[in-house]
């Protein structure tokens, strides 16, 4: 597979804060990869350092195959951004800005295409400032994508949307796929790295944590289950479970190799305890899981 | 061409924000109205026209009838401000120097002319008596103060032939004209023009740099634009591209107005006043670099913006004469741009309030620039940047 972008031990510190602490990975064609962490993990410093809006402070990056010192025009003209929070001409429509930043580039994807591909055809005549978040953020892919890229770097394209708007965005991204974009996802939401990734690396505190398909992520855990309940009253199962947690909605989360025994020694407490459990469920471990074990801390945290 | 497109961006996006097309826009065109509907008919109470008069012969006989002519005519009992002067160059130096509007001038021999014109009929004898009446090309009040002379002095001397019946030889007045190019009537038309022109102009820079540029890095836009494959500078002369478009399409909505509605139509067009408007761009833009080089805080930089705007109107004398004002604040007014501005444009219709020299007028707007666009370019990459 050919490599489109490498990063080798990336250092980026805000004075005493090193918000990237010396990351490796390689991102190739064709894939979607996406980095996974809470917020404030280094995920978008990470991304605006590849997209030359920031200096790195130590590390090596390679474009399609070449190490550059600097993310200059030639490499600026190969990949489109969808920026976390960016904004465009408010006073412009749909359209006049895709045209506007098309005019920016040599390359050129074609508007009107765009506009169909981004489901924004009846909103191109619409001023910016009129459009909704969903709307603004397809926007925003739109425009990461005048300049016809290899390499599109999505930033948390999701946040703050509504769940069908977030689904009808995740189709987009799936279909920017299937027409050859390799593209680089930052998320919080282990959903949608689950949905959407080929490969995952957890990014906490600026260091990548795990790497991998979102299967070889879970399967690392070594765990078949979670057994996932409410209680009505108290017991002691964390005594009980050392892969257990207690979520401040007083929800209980066990990881588990045998869910067929966790669960009769959590009935037996229960009856010992003279406590009802409530809403139980056995489930496979995700993402959540995983960061969860590796940190002690949820991605929501 | 980055450069081009990123100008028409900015242009359109602040020409549709109905903010700012107001204050660049329509506000320069209402302000100029509202001065021109207050103080455009401020003279019509005032028919004072200063008559300079020089009696190179000592009148007397018939003679006398001009000299009391004259006096009836000036102060309280006529439209005339007389002003006695020896000798004729005297006179015209005042002229020219717009202290008078028009000179009379009374040459040698007129009495004796005069004398002979009523004793001696029409024919024959001395030539009849030449008086002389100067005045300004092109100032209407100078022309009408001749004219209005030249009158009285034929009511003379049909009067004179009404009396002698028949029997008198008219003396002649002839009109001189006298070329003063840059001379023209105070109006207020004219005199608030370039002050009007200098608003849109300073609203444009001292808000639209500052702010704008302060504003695209809060809200992301510089982040997005700086994505793209332009450079800062090619980001700073876009954004300067559109901003001197809006300014341009004020400064054309201005002219239209004064035109067409308000007849200001000398000077306006002469390259050299055009050449001052593009000075003033570059000397003001200059100035809203520099504050945007300081702009952190959206409410500091507001209110930064608002104050320079208000010194560099008022104290820049933009409306209202500036000069007589307490010493403090006459070295505020000496040491801003837009004094020595608005007061170069004015000296082109005439009017030179002041009296300043046009090494002034360039040179100190000059200084300002220099030292702006210093400062800008020392801060040029936290004004334009992002990280």
């Amino acid at each position: 597979m050919e490599e489109v972008l490498k990063v080798v031990g990336l250092k980026k510190c805000y004075e005493e804060v090193k918000a990237v602490d010396g990351i490796s990975f390689s991102i190739y064609r064709g894939e979607i990869f996406s980095l996974l962490g809470p917020n404030g993990a280094g995920k978008t410093t990470t991304m605006e350092i590849l997209e030359g809006l920031r200096r790195p402070d130590a590390g090596e990056i390679y474009y399609f195959g070449e190490r550059v010192q600097k993310i200059d025009m030639r490499i600026k003209e190969r990949i489109g951004m969808q920026l976390q929070d960016s904004r465009f001409f408010d006073y412009l429509t749909v359209k006049e800005n895709l045209e506007f930043f098309a005019g920016l580039y040599s390359r050129k994807n074609d508007v009107t295409r765009l506009l169909d591909i981004l489901g924004l055809q009846d909103k191109s005549k619409t001023l910016v400032k009129h459009l909704s978040g969903g709307q603004l953020k397809r926007l925003a892919i739109a425009v990461a994508l005048v300049n016809d890229p290899e390499v599109v770097f999505l930033d948390e394209p999701t946040t703050g949307l509504d769940p069908q708007a977030r689904r009808t965005l995740w189709n987009i991204i799936v279909k920017l796929k299937e027409m050859g974009k390799t593209i680089f996802l930052t998320t919080h939401y282990m959903e949608e790295a689950e949905q959407l990734a080929d490969r995952v690396f957890i990014i906490d505190h600026g260091r990548i944590i795990a790497s991998g398909t979102v299967n070889e992520l879970v399967n690392s855990l070594g765990m078949e289950s979670v057994v996932e309940f409410d209680l009505d009253g108290t017991m002691p199962v964390e005594e009980y479970f050392k892969d257990s947690r207690k979520f401040e909605d007083g929800r209980y989360e066990i990881t588990t190799h045998d869910p067929e025994k966790t669960l009769s020694i959590v009935y037996e407490l229960a009856r010992k305890h003279g406590v009802k459990i409530r809403n139980l469920v056995i489930r496979r471990p995700n993402l959540e899981d995983v960061f969860l074990h590796l940190t002690g801390r949820s991605l929501r945290d | 061409m980055k450069i081009i497109r990123l100008g028409q961006g900015f242009f359109l996006s602040t020409f549709r924000e109905f903010g700012s097309s107001f204050w660049i826009l329509i506000f320069p065109l209402i302000l100029y109205m509202i001065m021109c509907s207050i103080f455009g008919h401020f003279d019509e109470g005032n028919m004072g026209i200063r008559l300079g008069v020089v009696y190179e012969d000592k009148l007397g006989g018939p003679g006398k009838i001009i000299e009391m002519v004259l006096s009836e005519i000036s102060g309280k009992n006529g439209p005339f401000e007389k002003t006695e002067y020896a000798t004729r160059e005297e006179g015209l130096e005042a002229l020219k120097k717009d202290t008078i509007d028009v000179l009379f001038v009374v040459p040698k021999k007129t009495s004796i002319h005069m004398l002979r014109a009523m004793l001696g009929g029409g024919k024959g004898g001395l030539p009849p008596a030449s008086l002389l009446i100067f005045y300004v090309e092109g100032r209407t009040a100078s022309r009408i103060g001749a004219n209005i002379i030249e009158n009285i002095m034929d009511s003379i001397n049909l009067e004179a032939t009404r009396r002698r019946g028949g029997f008198y030889r008219s003396f002649n007045v002839a009109m001189e004209p006298i070329r003063k190019k840059e001379a023209m009537d105070f109006d207020f038309r004219y005199y608030f023009f370039p002050g009007v022109m200098l608003t849109a102009i300073i609203s444009t820079s001292v808000f639209s740099f500052p702010i704008g540029f302060l504003e695209m890095r809060k809200n992301g836009l510089t982040r997005r634009l700086l994505a793209t494959p332009i450079t800062p500078l090619q980001f700073f002369w876009g954004y300067v591209f559109g901003m001197f478009m809006m300014v341009g399409l004020s400064i054309i909505g201005l002219y239209a107005l004064a035109y067409f509605v308000y007849g200001v139509k000398q000077h306006i067009w002469e390259f050299k006043f055009i050449a001052m408007i593009l000075y003033s761009i570059f000397t003001l833009f200059s100035l809203g670099l520099m504050l945007s080089a300081f702009a952190r805080k959206q409410g500091t930089t507001v209110a930064i913006s608002n104050i320079a705007n208000y010194i560099l109107m008022f104290l820049g004398g933009l409306y209202f004469p500036v000069f007589q004002v307490p010493f403090t604040l006459k070295i505020i007014v000496y040491s801003l741009p837009s004094t020595y501005l608005v007061e170069g444009f004015r000296k082109f219709f005439g009017y030179d309030i002041a009296g300043l020299s046009w090494v002034s007028i360039f040179g100190v707007p000059a200084i300002w620039a220099t030292v702006s666009l210093v400062i800008f370019s020392l801060r040029f990459k936290k004004v334009m940047g992002y990280e």
